[in-house]
């Protein structure tokens, strides 16, 4: 069963400033199915808000269909509107003068849910967001993980089926944004699909089921986390410490048969070849290209991270 | 529920709502504004023009804050970048952020109006206070149905202190505050017609005057029906409004 589904949905928009017609949808297509945490990574400006707020009917295609729960997101805007939540994170979006419990009994009542029903309901997800201690604070002195936690229960709030969170995590320290997680966590253990949008290559590894790249308006990759990083038969990175970078030989590596990227960073002052390449690859032709005598150490043979893989992907899509 | 999230929308986006502030604007700058008006127009020699400073002024001065309280909260709520995500008509929280602006347009009419009353007793002696009830409940909802629209005008444009001064100017120069809208051009005069407190005034001066029978009624009747004018328009508009955010043609 699928519960958010687009196919060639396209989305195009007139520039304020210059009256130029923009696009920032120009065809995707997305099944995910129900019980799922799907995860649409991809730079700013890829499109990845703009397909969250096609699905949570809060814009409208320019072409392709789009579908939540079996509902066309043109059509039936309030039925799905009632059994989706939706969290745009970041430190805007709430009422500063009002206080957390307040805040969510105002969004609350635009969902139509009665007085008794919201207060049980606002209790059962303040409790879950673990906010309950600063429910009756005002919302302006909350710290920024806080308010993801209030956006997150926001979402929540109508105990719905489909949950779409746009960069929960952003802005957060490493120590409340694994608490967030795990709450994501717990949601898809309680039956619910989410799709998540982010810029954190770790998050989506640990999270997500099935991942899509978009760039520049377009999928330019998909499938579960271990797919995308085994992406285009690579299999494998050679990581070499070098005394220093003899970028002949640099070049040469690159040319090699299986060889698909050579990237170099500095680590610990030295440069570090991070050679990418198939299983075809033996370590000591890699060895022998920068030259043995040139090389700090053993190198060190590892699994491509999602982020590179990311990277990866991106560059060549631009 | 919807007197709730009326409060809720009012409390989060009316800034004026701290004691000093809901003093200073809701209750003082009215009465000062009055005061002001009536000091300058002292010097007027006409006696018709003095006297309509005198008894029109204190419903001009309350209607100013009337608009700012309700043009502010649509300022704010996109500077807030609050997104209602709604699955009721999305009406319902539109009509919320008006309600408690009644009472405050109410109040600030009485406080003017009491003042207006301690300073020219003769004035105001014939005047029967249930009427004048009537006229101050019928303009107050007339003003905020015609802020509500220009509040559609304000989430638009994003900016809400130059839609005040337009708004603000347009009710003090063609509802008869103090140039009778009978000495307006024709153009301007069916503009005057269409706007809020044009009749609920002439009703007021009926009052003033001593008289309330069928002509208070048609002033009144038309008062509120120019409200249901702005109510209809205020409504469509927004809903346009949502339609341009939903179609990229204005940002969400």
């Amino acid at each position: 069963m699928t519960a958010i589904f687009c196919e060639d949905l396209k989305h195009e928009y007139v520039e304020r400033k210059t009256g130029r017609r923009r696009q920032s949808l120009a065809g995707i297509s997305i099944a995910v199915p129900r019980g799922a945490i799907f995860g649409l990574l991809g730079p700013n400006g890829a499109g990845k808000t703009t397909s969250v707020r096609i699905f949570t009917t809060l814009l409208k295609a320019s072409g392709g269909a789009a579908r939540v729960l079996d509902l066309d997101v043109n059509r039936s805007g309030r039925e799905i509107r009632s059994r989706i939540g939706v969290a745009f994170g970041g430190d805007k979006g709430f009422f500063g003068r009002l206080t957390g419990r307040q805040n969510l009994e105002y969004f609350g009542s635009l969902y139509g849910l009665s007085r008794s029903t919201l207060g049980v309901q606002i209790d059962r997800v303040l409790g879950i967001m673990e906010l309950n201690s600063r429910a009756d604070g005002k919302v302006a002195t909350y710290s920024i993980g806080m308010k993801q936690r209030l956006h997150l229960a926001r979402a929540l709030l109508a105990d719905p089926e489909v949950v779409f969170l746009d960069e929960p995590t952003v802005g957060l320290d490493p120590e409340i944004a694994q608490i967030l997680r795990q709450h994501i966590q717990r949601l898809k253990a309680a039956g619910k699909t989410i799709f998540l949008t982010t810029h954190y290559m770790l998050e989506a590894d640990q999270l997500c089921d099935q991942i899509s790249i978009i760039c520049n308006g377009r999928v330019v990759a998909s499938g579960a986390p271990a797919q995308l990083k085994s992406g285009f038969g690579r299999l494998k990175v050679i990581e070499c410490l070098l005394r220093e970078l003899d970028k002949a030989r640099l070049e040469r590596v690159r040319t090699f048969e299986g060889v698909a990227s050579v990237d170099v960073e500095e680590r610990s002052s030295f440069p570090c070849a991070k050679v990418f390449c198939d299983e075809s690859i033996d370590t000591s032709t890699v060895v022998e290209g920068f030259g043995k005598e040139n090389l700090l150490g053993s190198p060190t043979v590892r699994t491509q991270t999602l982020e590179e893989a990311y990277l990866d992907i991106v560059r060549k899509s631009q | 529920m919807f007197f709730r999230t009326s409060y809720l929308s009012f409390k989060g986006l009316f800034l004026w709502l701290t004691p000093w502030g809901y003093f200073s604007s809701v209750i003082v700058a009215p009465v000062l504004n009055y005061l002001l008006f009536v000091l300058i127009s002292d010097s007027v020699s006409d006696p018709n023009t003095y006297r309509s400073v005198v008894l029109n002024v204190p419903f001009y001065s309350a209607s100013t804050v009337i608009a700012g309280g309700v043009l502010q909260m649509f300022f704010y709520e996109r500077a807030f970048g609050i997104l209602e995500f709604e699955s009721k008509s999305p009406l319902y929280a539109f009509w919320a952020k008006s309600l408690c602006h009644l009472p405050n347009g109410i109040l600030s009419i009485t406080v003017s109006l009491l003042i207006a009353v301690w300073l020219h007793p003769d004035a105001y002696a014939a005047t029967k206070v249930p009427t004048l009830a009537v006229c101050v409940i019928a303009m107050s909802i007339s003003i905020i149905a015609f802020c509500m629209m220009l509040g559609v005008v304000v989430s638009a444009l994003e900016e809400w202190l130059p839609v005040l001064s337009l708004g603000s100017a347009t009710l003090f120069l063609l509802t008869g505050v103090l140039i009778p809208t009978s000495s307006l051009p024709q153009p301007l005069g069916v503009v005057s017609a269409v706007l809020p407190m044009t009749h609920g005034l002439i009703a007021y001066r009926q009052v003033v005057d001593g008289f309330s029978g069928e002509g208070f009624s048609t002033s009144i009747t038309s008062e509120l029906t120019v409200a249901m004018l702005y109510v209809i328009l205020a409504s469509a508009g927004w809903l346009a409004l949502r339609r341009l955010r939903r179609s990229s043609r204005l940002p969400l």
